[in-house]
């Protein structure tokens, strides 16, 4: 009896060592992530904090984690260097118009390459992702040619007609996603739709893409990002009143004053309050769209 | 269709799976052409005839800039790529430099936030969104504001610390941990410490991609292994080595090259920006293209010595 009894306390304080042992190296756990998420968020603090102070804040060294009065001013000053209206027009434009194009050809292109084994298809998709590791600057020069030659330069077309056809910023790794997800689909579906009697089209159009809505939101987000963030394109490509946000936001910086903290660091109160303003749209999407993007981006071919 | 000719057909035996299997066949290829006709269009005007044309570039003078006319000069833009410009070979030596010392940072760093991640912990989806916010973020001109002026930060503070604590001035900057470590360890550490925390901060920006990929594979991995190597006594350290490592392999592999070509086609990178403001705004079409060339190739080749040195460490659990 006694043996017995003593057993159970021995497991029981086994257990509870491993539970404390547990809980112990999940602490430690969560510290470490903690202190990495900051050093991933540091830099938005910083901008938001900087963007809101005065300057005789910005030189006092006691009050780099405080504010003590809000200077909505940058903000003005920003918003009207910006001339957010106006930009935030130009942005939505090639920004979604590129992104429709993504996700348009890269769709159909990514349908093609995971269902028909047809001649060079393999060397194409090949070719396709070789698109993505050429660098940019090998191509800029020959392109901005191509396009003053086809009559398209002050127009939003450089940036926006190769994503209608399956290239313009990261077009390859797109048509990859798309065909990592079509790949994965059994063929019963469209066979199913083959004895109905439908075209290969309409059982793409009425089938397949409800189906890969999660991999069309991953696109979206991504191609709608990557392009609002874009200032090599832009300021390549577009000028004068065709200016997109990020490319506002140098003029913006080379025309305030730039104030050297206590510190001894560089802020241009208005340069990061017009960040801020650029990036704000961004941030609301993706925090509406969060849970089902982080699904979609396991789910997707990203992660295999 | 099949079914009416198959009769007919079936009087030379061989002939009649053939015919079907080619007239399938076709079918299959109009499909396939069908559907990535938008993006071979795409290939021959963005694709295959700029980069033909960028050789081109690459080889010539321009005759005359007005109508873009070129005259071959067989290899001088290279030759005066590697001897007469003064700032594009240092500048691609730091790149390729920075490239081959941040990869391994970002390729490990990404995977123990992984398995970090990977492990059963509450609001471990809220740590997740702020690991991939970079990748929304992190790109472009945004990052270079803010960037521009935290690099300043750690250097010139660092500088100026090192100042004051020369001159024996009231060190203000309690609040910073510059101040601080600087007096504790003197200005050379100081300013070390903080190039690596720079560095690190760099790196965990550049790593939220990376950190997707790692989790999806550490999910693949059976628990059974683990719960196998348990039972045998395995420690943590052993379950690391022994299984995590080597089923995630293929995974390191994809990372590192993934991780050197975002470096290197990204539009952040120096390189890249001077290929362009070399061709473009310096009004120098050919000589840009030299140099963009120069850099794509050496660029290129390290990426496949990288490959084949790892691929011969990676085996793939189905083989």
């Amino acid at each position: 009896m006694t043996g017995k009894l003593s057993l159970k306390n021995q497991s029981r304080l086994a257990t509870a060592k491993k539970y404390s042992g547990k809980f112990v190296i999940n602490l430690i756990i969560y510290i470490l992530l903690i202190e990495f998420a900051f050093v991933f968020l540091y830099p938005f603090i910083y901008m938001i904090l900087n963007s809101l102070k005065y300057d005789y804040e910005v030189i006092d060294a006691t009050k780099q984690w405080i504010i003590t009065k809000v200077n909505w001013n940058n903000y003005v000053d920003a918003f009207k260097g910006l001339d957010y209206g106006h930009s935030l027009v130009n942005t939505l434009i090639v920004v979604l118009g590129s992104t429709l194009g993504h996700i348009l050809s890269c769709s159909l292109a990514g349908y093609g390459f995971a269902r028909f084994k047809f001649r060079g298809s393999g060397l194409m998709f090949m070719m396709a992702m070789l698109s993505l590791i050429i660098p940019p600057s090998l191509m800029v020069m020959p392109l901005y040619i191509q396009f003053s030659k086809m009559q398209m330069m002050k127009t939003f077309l450089p940036i926006i007609l190769p994503s209608f056809l399956g290239f313009g910023l990261k077009g390859g790794l797109y048509i990859f996603l798309f065909r990592q997800f079509f790949k994965s689909l059994p063929v019963s579906y469209e066979e199913a739709a083959k004895i109905e009697g439908c075209s290969m089209l309409r059982v793409f159009a009425r089938i397949m893409l409800p189906i890969a809505r999660t991999t069309i939101l991953v696109v979206f987000i991504l191609s709608t990002v990557w392009h609002w963030n874009d200032y090599f394109e832009p300021s390549t490509y577009l000028s004068g009143n065709q200016q997109i946000l990020s490319q506002k936001i140098s003029s913006v910086a080379s025309s305030s004053a730039t104030i050297t903290s206590a510190l001894g660091a560089n802020i241009n109160m208005v340069a990061l309050a017009s960040c801020v303003l650029v990036i704000l749209p961004l941030l609301i999407i993706y925090f509406i769209f969060q849970k089902q993007f982080m699904e979609g981006v396991e789910f997707t071919g990203l992660a295999n | 269709m099949n079914q009416t000719t198959a009769p007919v057909k079936t009087k030379k035996p061989p002939k009649p799976p053939k015919a079907g299997k080619s007239r399938l066949r076709s079918r299959e290829n109009l499909w396939g052409y069908l559907f990535t006709a938008p993006w071979v269009l795409g290939f021959f005007l963005f694709f295959a005839y700029p980069l033909v044309y960028s050789i081109q570039l690459a080889l010539s003078r321009m005759a005359d800039p007005a109508a873009f006319t070129l005259e071959f000069n067989h290899f001088e833009n290279f030759i005066n790529a590697f001897t007469r410009d003064e700032k594009f070979l240092p500048l691609l030596g730091q790149s390729l430099g920075d490239m081959l010392i941040k990869t391994p940072v970002v390729v490990v760093f990404s995977l123990f936030i992984a398995i970090l991640l990977n492990r059963n912990l509450k609001g471990k989806g809220i740590f997740r969104v702020f690991f991939f916010l970079p990748v929304l973020l992190g790109t472009g001109i945004v990052l270079s504001t803010i960037n521009g002026s935290l690099g300043a930060d750690s250097a010139q503070a660092a500088q100026q610390a090192a100042q004051e604590a020369a001159t024996g001035g009231e060190v203000q900057g309690f609040s910073s941990s510059i101040g601080l470590t600087s007096m504790l360890l003197g200005p050379d550490i100081a300013m070390a410490l903080e190039n690596i925390l720079q560095v690190v901060t760099d790196v965990l920006w550049m790593s939220g991609i990376q950190i997707v990929i790692f989790l999806g594979a550490l999910q693949t991995i059976p628990s059974s292994y683990y719960e196998a190597a348990y039972c045998d006594g395995a420690s943590e350290w052993e379950k690391f080595w022994k299984i995590t490592l080597p089923l995630t392999m293929p995974n390191i592999l994809l990372n590192t090259v993934y991780t050197m070509i975002d470096y290197l086609s990204s539009t952040q990178n120096e390189v890249v920006k001077y290929c362009r403001d070399t061709g473009l705004t310096g009004n120098n079409v050919t000589f840009g293209s030299a140099l963009g060339w120069v850099y794509f190739l050496s660029s290129g080749l390290i990426i496949l010595i990288v490959f084949l040195i790892l691929k011969r460490f990676t085996f793939y659990a189905d083989e």
